[in-house]
């Protein structure tokens, strides 16, 4: 590895402060919970001596785990890693890390859909130790961290990842390991980071011409230039991303939408309408089911198409009450884009009971911008006024942009099969 | 009054002097250096700095077989056939064995670089507590490590469980790791736990994993009663390439760094009534009891003796400073 002592001091040469793996007793279920611990810190210990490999353990005891491991009544995803664990770390100079970093990559995947988030990041930070000079693990454990709110370790490990990934020349995992930092840094509200980030991801992706790389980064800006107002940027970035993607890039769908948040906020409702008809068949998870559905309903009410309306309001409710920690995550946004909907429809015992409801959620939630905008628009319900009218929108790049949007999104569409969209009234 | 300027001629022979000091000693005697007496003086000089800087390179790679600093730790074993095997440590440890009411007793007044090492499982069939364990945990004041080794079988679980909430520092599988060997990596994650967990909330949730790793690694020099070279030589490096990174991650220099650690160290261990001053100014790596009060009233400001200091006012103290640096490199770097 480089040689930089402080970047590479973290848990192993320098450990964290609380017992070492200790969350594991608590997640990984019986008979598992022990072996699984033991299991950490043996790699844990493997790695921080690369040299030896030491410590030295008795060889009859490492066989009788092993013996043990096998023994275990099998559980899916979780007993096939720990047996590979077992047999790599019964002979610790013999053992390879390639194959330690994977068997923790397994333990981590199966922590992951048990909901055991301590032990995905415990086994996910070992398989990047045990497999130092592999940057996409180390980038793989960055974003776990970033999922699950730790931006802090985030950072360290995607930091760690660039750096490895230049050393080993692995362009594609600096790449991805840049713009993971720019998205880390403009979660947290630091765009001036984040665009230092994202532009020197965009270097990378173009000097070692990663096209597919290139279209994402350009997305990820995108996204930043219209948190930090940017309008005009931000639609030529737009147009940028789409020409990068192509038009049959899985990624399309995601930048339609984002896109077409941007005409919702700017309110040119009739240029997103089109688009989020020929949208909505490509989301199926019921969170971003939800998010276009509402979207829809919103732009529906500013441009007067009722019917459309309707059916949104009916399919977008049906999902509001189910209630799963995603969908509620989600609601307060959701719901004021359903009030506003409605109120431009002049539609207003929905549109209060939306906007009761949001208030509500963004309360609990503690999501300020939408318990603003229900407040908001709660005062206009009480006052009979119109929240929202579609404004005209003269022909241009941005009317063009939605055509090509439509046009692609229907092909693509067509080519996978899927549903045709709600037939327009 | 007299000028301070050399006069030319004398400037001349010491800038040549000084050039012949930077000739190698291998090059000593070829071409236009000659071995005159002064030559050999400086090399004499570059001899005897050689030797030190092979002494200091040969130190250091042993430092990753020995503990960080030179101090030997103390490690307080229960006397049980289960553990016997660990008293034959070296390499940075001193190893005795004690029955349970010796363990408490020692414990009271143990250094914070001991670690006391317990199989409280007395019939490892049946994973009940020795009740000793509660006590011994109790005198340790919490600021003295307890390892407990246990048997790693799916009955025990719920017990290891219970032990880590009862304020165990760390648990190792007695079946594996009761040899020197292989208790080494567990003995290097116990030490100075007690004095990281206290530490940790003081540092704000925005500080960088590498400001962890100072801040973590200052605590295992400072419970050894290190010096800013034992700090740097945990990451293998030089002192004035740590002071650099704590300028960067806006800490405190490394001397005042480890300055810190120790006076909490000290605070945390004077909360147990069986330690005097001094002994815990000792057990914290000052000379005398007088450096412990001096070290209180400049960095806590007042006059109350240590006694009526409490830890949490020591970290008050250290994260006000913290934010002041950070607020500091933050003006700075704006202004940049």
């Amino acid at each position: 590895l480089p040689r930089s002592p402080l970047d590479f001091a973290y848990r192993l040469v320098v450990r964290p402060a609380g017992a070492e793996g200790a969350p594991v007793l608590a997640e990984v279920p019986e008979p598992y919970a022990l072996h699984a611990l033991k299991a950490l810190r043996l790699v844990l210990a493997w790695s921080g001596e690369p040299e030896t490999h030491t410590p030295l353990l008795r060889r009859a005891e490492m066989d009788r785990w092993e013996a043990t491991v096998l023994e275990l009544p099998q559980h899916e995803g979780l007993w096939e890693p720990l047996v590979v664990l077992a047999g790599q770390l019964k002979r610790p100079a013999r053992a390879r890390g390639d194959a330690i970093g994977k068997g923790c990559l397994a333990v981590s995947d199966w922590a992951t859909g048990a909901g055991a988030i301590e032990t995905t990041l415990l086994f996910a930070e070992a398989a990047a130790l045990a497999w130092p000079e592999n940057a996409r693990l180390a980038w793989v454990a960055g974003r776990l961290f970033r999922t699950h709110g730790r931006y802090r370790l985030s950072e360290y490990w995607l930091r760690r990842a660039a750096r490895v990934a230049v050393w080993g020349d692995d362009f594609e995992t600096q790449d991805l390991a840049l713009n993971s930092l720019g998205n880390l840094f403009s979660q947290q509200g630091s765009f001036v980071d984040a665009l230092n980030y994202l532009t020197r991801a965009l270097a990378v992706a173009r000097k070692h011409r990663i096209k597919g790389r290139q279209g994402a980064v350009t997305h990820d800006l995108f996204a930043v230039a219209v948190l930090t107002g940017d309008h005009s940027r931000a639609e030529r970035l737009a147009v940028g991303a789409f020409q990068l993607y192509g038009s049959r890039h899985p990624n399309l769908p995601k930048l339609a939408h984002d896109v077409v948040q941007l005409w919702l906020r700017q309110g040119r409702f009739s240029l997103a309408l089109p688009v989020l008809r020929a949208l909505l068949r490509f989301f199926d998870v019921p969170q971003d089911r939800l998010r276009v559905l509402a979207s829809t309903a919103r732009a529906a009410g500013a441009c007067g198409e009722r019917q459309l309306y309707e059916r949104a309001w009916i399919d977008a409710w049906a999902i509001v009450h189910q209630h799963t920690p995603e969908i509620d995550a989600v609601m307060p946004a959701v719901l004021v884009d359903l009030g506003l909907g409605a109120a431009s429809l002049s539609d207003w015992s929905h549109a209060s009971e939306a906007f009761s409801l949001a208030l509500e959620a963004a309360e609990a939630r503690g999501a300020h911008e939408e318990a603003a905008s229900a407040e908001m628009g709660l005062e206009m319900v009480g006052r009979y006024e119109r929240v929202e009218i579609s404004r005209r929108v003269p022909r241009g790049p941005a009317t063009q942009l939605a055509e090509a949007f439509v046009h692609s999104l229907e092909e693509a569409g067509t080519a996978a099969g899927r549903e045709s969209p709600t037939p327009p009234p | 009054m007299q000028s301070t300027r050399q006069p030319a001629g004398q400037q001349r022979r010491e800038r040549a002097f000084l050039k012949r000091a930077c000739v190698p000693p291998e090059k000593f005697g070829q071409g236009r250096c000659e071995p005159t007496t002064k030559n050999a003086l400086v090399f004499r000089g570059w001899q005897h700095m050689h030797s030190i800087k092979r002494w200091t390179s040969r130190t250091r790679e042993m430092s990753g077989a020995i503990p960080t600093t030179r101090r030997v730790r103390d490690l307080l074993i229960q006397d049980s056939p289960a553990l016997r095997g660990l008293l034959r440590i070296k390499g940075g440890y001193a190893a005795r064995a004690l029955p349970w009411d010796g363990l408490v007793e020692v414990a009271r007044a143990a250094a914070p670089s001991t670690v006391l090492i317990v199989a409280p499982f007395d019939d490892p069939a049946l994973p009940v507590p020795n009740p000793r364990l509660r006590e011994l945990i109790g005198a340790s004041g919490g600021i003295v490590p307890v390892l407990a080794l246990v048997p790693f079988r799916s009955a025990c679980t719920a017990a290891v469980r219970t032990l880590l909430e009862q304020g165990v520092t760390d648990i190792a599988d007695v079946d594996l790791e009761a040899v020197p060997d292989a208790i080494r990596p567990r003995l290097q994650a116990v030490h100075a736990q007690p004095l990281k967990r206290s530490v940790e909330p003081a540092l704000s949730r925005f500080a960088s994993v590498n400001t962890r790793t100072l801040v973590r690694a200052a605590a295992e020099v400072a419970v050894d009663g290190g010096t800013a070279v034992d700090l740097a030589d945990v990451f293998r490096s030089t002192e004035r390439t740590v002071s650099g990174w704590c300028a960067r991650e806006a800490l405190p220099p490394p001397r005042r760094l480890l300055a810190w650690l120790r006076l909490i160290l000290a605070i945390s261990l004077l909360e147990s009534p069986h330690r005097s001053v001094a002994k815990a100014a000792r057990g914290a790596g000052y000379s005398f009891d007088h450096s412990l009060r001096r070290a209180v009233r400049d960095m806590l400001g007042g006059d109350a003796p240590p006694r009526e200091r409490t830890v949490s006012q020591a970290l008050d103290a250290f994260a006000s400073e913290l934010r002041s640096l950070r607020e500091q490199r933050r003006q700075e770097k704006r202004a940049a």
